[in-house]
């Protein structure tokens, strides 16, 4: 019974947005997922007996509004919790920042370092709540055919005008002002203090291989706050973890008779004469359809499932040119007992920590990535899941999980290798250990996942987290390429959703939801 | 005391801006006076006899950029522009060279030594350059519009770029969006494989630039160097006869056959502003000059921060010049020399000496060179675009002798500890010592050398930070953000109070596009 409407390759996020979506819409899908369970960048692991990890994102940022309306996902059982710290950044010498969800706070936590960096918390907030909310009505476009702008394309972004009505052209120029930024640029109009101007500099390098000194980083750290609802490192954990999303999201679809095959690997994309035609699996098996979404990243889409010699020399240029580049590794570690974190209590560890000391300090750390090496000195993000939630490690037990910049997926003269990850663990358990004295001592068991690791294991090219670079030449228009951006492939009947679409990388759900909206269309 | 001689316009600063604006001023019949605070015309562009019988472009070295109808309206040839064509760039290695000439079959067979396909990539990436070039120029012709209060010429400018702009085909727009946001060393990696023809050309994507060849941005300061056009031939540099200040008084002669007045080692103190309106300027000697309209060629922050009492100007508007980014990255090392310098991978005269020597044999050094900077130190072993005047102009230097002109980044503004004599001469040893390398005998040759910091040419030059572009070229700091959002079409807060320096659209460089843009915006209006 091969007849489906549509067939989705990859069961990640965005793909099971699209099925819920078509599913809902009356299609008859079939999810195809190489791994055996669901979920993609949004799941979780036993990495150790007893010790439970979100293996890639503890946390989800933000959900695409119109995705937890349309599914309402809350009813659907998705809890998202968010803390009541949002963000503690540790400096040295056990000072820290912590970003609250009461402003209020936050403001008192600044001020504990300078008064008058806390008397302009509320004004940079807002300010960036304001540029926030114009990326928040782009995200939900489909990008234009660019260059040739029409009436057509002028209409079609007519959304913007809700933003422009608030907060006038001003707020654009503010935007292209600040989105081509780099991170001193913006702290320097700001801030006076160290720790908080460092603070804010981890949200432009999120997930990036560039450090804060790069050009561009203002609109990565925009895009970290949209639907940030005013909040400044706003954070939400999945009650049960983030692979719950997923999960959610999969109950929902297949409520709509959607099928979700895992442990399906597909291994080409079939076309004939430009036209996608169905896919091919691993087994031999051919399956057709009218149309073929695909979620993965475009090198693997285009390169290894529709293969080079489908493409037109041009578009091949132009995937093949596309920025991975992955630089972020996890680190998962078993403790026999809490960690003791210098200067914060039990209490305040529900939360996700950013070890930078300075902004300097940040820019070192990626200073390795141009040369190929690991950073001595790495960032590193860690959350304490099993604070969180009791059944992430055995009684009195815990589990900490490091996100760490820079660890890039090029290294010069030497490639990924268990000494390499040696290293690399060593890097950050010293710079664990000077906010965590007793961390040696504690550790039971390690695990991990390098960018190497994160390719071989999630197919994601070259390890990259947001399937391609979120730099401004890689943004909406340009998405993956300038060919491509609106959700369709040069090949007629085969779609995009995956994070490599516009508007780019995380858990929300918008690439995924709108290349449905385009599916729809034809 | 006061003189009561009033004039139409008064220009601030004779750099070749501020000349250029006072030339078309005059060329309309206005009565304008140009008041410069050095001894000589410039600005940076200068020339100077720093050594006796050694004369320097001690600042600005190569022309390429300047616009050629301001050359033809100006009669500029007629008042002794002449400009001598560089013959190549050669990039001098430990064992080896990269050289490429104006003869494209020799770069062609140059290049193939290395990569084959390169030197076929290399005979596409000039034309690619070139249209972009091409299709980045009416954007640069504009006057950036308002975009907070637009008026109906900013409307209709508005409505021309966005015609302007359909009709690129999409791979102009693709390139030119990959030129706006990336890096010089991504955009070549696109194109090339050769480590030192990339790092070569990504130079030109950091040279008076706060930044690095990987650092993303640096791909527009590399299309704004190739936006030159010497008689209409794209990316053509070249070397004004008797050094760049020879541009310069070209211009200074052209403004005073329209019956332009200028005066030298006349110091303005400050802008006169009455009721919000500009009447004239006063001068460090107490003396005042009255006009209708003042013009600035200098910098924003010395246009609106020391020109202009705060009180005057809008408190935003003045956080926005505060703002506004000029950070000074390169430093100038002027050369006295006793014979040429003799290059190991190269050795005695030709072709390599009469053109640019760049010192970029990779990425990493340039990088390297600015991770030295970026942490406020000046580069141990920097980036350089030397040039020998003296071989293309022998009236630069005395018989047998020459000058050697090193464009030397990165050096820091805010060094660590602060510049001083003793840093200074340390800076110096570091570019000779770097240079030694490819040229030993360097050393041994050495008459005399003028070591300019970036706190040397903020000094001498009055550039801020020692910035030679008046203020980076940033995305956010370009067309109608340049220098702040609605100040970005040659007026100011100030009625009657105008800016034509490097700090406006579209940037800087030798061009005279500035200053020839913000005449015609006040002859508009007058």
């Amino acid at each position: 019974m091969n007849n489906y409407d549509i067939i989705i390759i990859g069961a990640g996020i965005n793909g099971l947005t699209t099925a819920s979506i078509l599913g809902k819409k009356g299609k008859r899908v079939l999810v195809l997922e190489s791994r055996e369970k669901v979920g993609g960048m949004a799941s979780s692991m036993e990495f150790a007996p007893g010790f439970k990890c979100n293996v890639i994102n503890d946390t989800i940022k933000w959900i695409d509004p119109r995705l937890i309306k349309l599914l309402d996902l809350n009813a659907k059982g998705l809890e998202l919790v968010q803390p009541e710290i949002l963000r503690i950044i540790l400096g040295e010498n056990s000072e820290h920042i912590a970003f609250h969800k009461d402003v209020a706070k936050t403001i008192d936590s600044i001020a504990k370092y300078s008064i008058i960096d806390s008397e302009r918390w509320k004004d940079f907030i807002s300010y960036i709540e304001k540029l926030s909310q114009f990326l928040e009505k782009i995200y939900e476009l489909t990008p234009p055919i660019l260059p040739k702008i029409g009436i057509k394309e002028i209409l079609g972004m007519r959304s913007m005008l809700s933003p422009i009505r608030k907060h006038g052209t001003r707020g654009i120029v503010d935007l292209l002002r600040v989105a081509p930024m780099m991170m001193p640029e913006l702290v320097d109009e700001w801030f006076e203090n160290e720790l908080l101007r460092s603070s804010i500099s981890t949200a432009g390098i999120h997930h990036l291989s560039f450090g804060p000194y790069a050009a561009g980083t203002g609109y990565n750290l925009l895009h970290q706050h949209v639907h940030g609802n005013g909040l400044f490192h706003n954070i939400q954990f999945a009650k049960g973890g983030t692979e719950r999303f997923a999960i959610v999201l999969k109950d929902y679809a297949e409520s709509f008779n959607v099928e979700i095959q895992t442990s399906t690997k597909v291994i080409s994309i079939n076309t004939d004469q430009n036209v996608c035609n169905g896919i091919s699996l691993e087994n031999g098996e051919q399956i057709m359809a009218k149309q073929i979404v695909s979620s993965l990243d475009p090198n693997n889409t285009f390169l290894n499932l529709v293969g080079p010699s489908n493409l037109t020399p041009n578009f091949r240029k132009q995937i093949n040119n596309i920025r991975y580049r992955g630089s972020t590794a996890r680190i998962h570690f078993a403790l026999s007992s809490l960690p003791e974190v210098k200067g914060v209590t039990k209490e305040q560890m529900k939360t996700i920590f950013s070890i930078s000391p300075s902004v300097e300090y940040l820019e070192r750390a990626s200073d390795a990535v141009k040369y190929g090496k690991l950073s001595d000195k790495p960032y590193v993000e860690f959350v304490i899941p099993s604070v969180l939630d009791s059944n992430f490690a055995p009684e009195g037990e815990h589990v900490l999980s490091a996100t760490i910049q820079y660890a890039p997926y090029h290294l010069r003269n030497t490639e990924w290798s268990d000494s390499v990850k040696d290293q690399l663990k060593n890097n950050v358990v010293d710079t664990l250990q000077k906010v965590i004295p007793n961390i040696r001592s504690i550790i039971k068991h390690t695990s991990i996942i390098s960018p190497l690791d994160l390719e071989n294991e999630f197919g994601l090219t070259e390890g990259n987290l947001n399937h391609g670079e979120m730099t401004l030449d890689q943004f909406m228009f340009m998405r993956p390429t300038i060919s491509s951006s609106q959700y369709r492939a040069p090949i007629n009947n085969l779609y995009l959703c995956g994070s490599g679409t516009h508007p780019g990388g995380g858990l929300h759900g918008t690439n995924g939801y709108n290349a449905a909206m385009e599916v729809l269309k034809d | 005391m006061s003189k009561i001689k009033k004039y139409d316009a008064i220009v601030i600063g004779g750099g070749h801006n501020g000349l250029t604006a006072a030339a078309y001023l005059g060329r309309a019949g206005k009565k304008v006076l140009v008041l410069e605070r050095r001894h000589v015309l410039g600005g940076a562009a200068v020339t100077e006899e720093i050594f006796p019988g050694f004369k320097f472009s001690v600042c600005s070295y190569v022309v390429s950029l300047m616009k050629s109808n301001v050359m033809r309206e100006l009669m500029l040839p007629k008042f002794g522009l002449e400009i001598l064509p560089l013959e190549s760039t050669m990039t001098p290695l430990e064992n080896d060279y990269l050289i490429r000439t104006a003869d494209s079959d020799q770069t062609y067979r140059e290049i193939a030594r290395h990569s084959k396909k390169d030197a076929e990539n290399y005979m596409r990436f000039g034309p690619a350059m070139g249209q972009i070039g091409m299709a980045v120029r009416p954007i640069l012709e504009t006057i950036a519009p308002n975009p907070i209060r637009p008026s109906f010429s900013d409307l209709s400018a508005t409505k021309r770029l966005f015609d302007h702009v359909k009709s690129l085909s999409s791979k102009q727009f693709e390139y030119l969006t990959k030129l706006m946001t990336m890096s010089s060393a991504d955009f070549l990696d696109e194109w090339f494989d050769y480590e030192p023809l990339k790092a070569t050309l990504s130079a030109s994507g950091i040279i008076g630039t706060f930044m690095g060849p990987y650092s993303p941005g640096s791909a527009y300061v590399m299309l704004h160097h190739y936006m030159g056009d010497i008689d209409g031939a794209f990316r053509a540099w070249g070397f004004q006869r008797g050094g760049t200040g020879g541009v310069s008084m070209a211009i200074a002669r052209s403004a005073e056959y329209f019956g332009v007045e200028i005066m030298t080692e006349t110091s303005v103190q400050n802008v006169i502003v009455k009721n919000g309106r500009a009447t004239g300027v006063s001068l460090d000697n107490g003396d005042e000059y009255n006009s209708n309209i003042v013009i600035s060629g200098l910098d924003p922050k010395l246009t609106f921060l020391k020109m202009i009492d705060k009180s005057d100007l809008p408190s935003d508007f003045v956080s926005a010049i505060k703002n506004f980014r000029i950070r000074g990255s390169s430093g100038k090392v002027n050369l006295a020399l006793d014979a040429l310098p003799n290059f190991t991978c190269m050795s005695g005269d030709g072709h390599h000496l009469r053109g640019a020597i760049s010192i970029s044999p990779s990425y990493d050094h340039l990088e390297k060179a600015y991770d030295d900077a970026k942490y406020g130190n000046f580069s141990e072993a920097p980036f350089m675009d030397i040039i020998l005047p003296s071989v293309l102009d022998p009236d630069m230097a005395p018989p047998g002798k020459h000058v050697m002109s090193c464009f030397v980044q990165y050096a820091p503004y805010d060094i660590n500890e602060g510049w001083n004599d003793q840093k200074r001469e340390a800076f110096g040893d570091a570019v000779i010592n770097t240079i030694s390398r490819y040229a030993p005998n360097i050393k041994d040759i050495i008459l005399h050398r003028q070591v300019l910091t970036p706190a040397d040419l903020e000094s001498t030059f009055g550039l801020t930070e020692g910035n030679i572009f008046h203020g980076e070229l940033t995305l956010q700091q370009l067309f109608s953000l340049r220098p702040a959002v609605k100040w970005a079409d040659y007026t100011t807060p100030i009625k009657n109070y105008f800016q034509c320096g490097s700090g406006t659209h579209p940037g800087g460089g030798i061009t005279g596009s500035p200053g020839e843009m913000a005449a015609k915006k006040i002859l508009g209006a007058w």
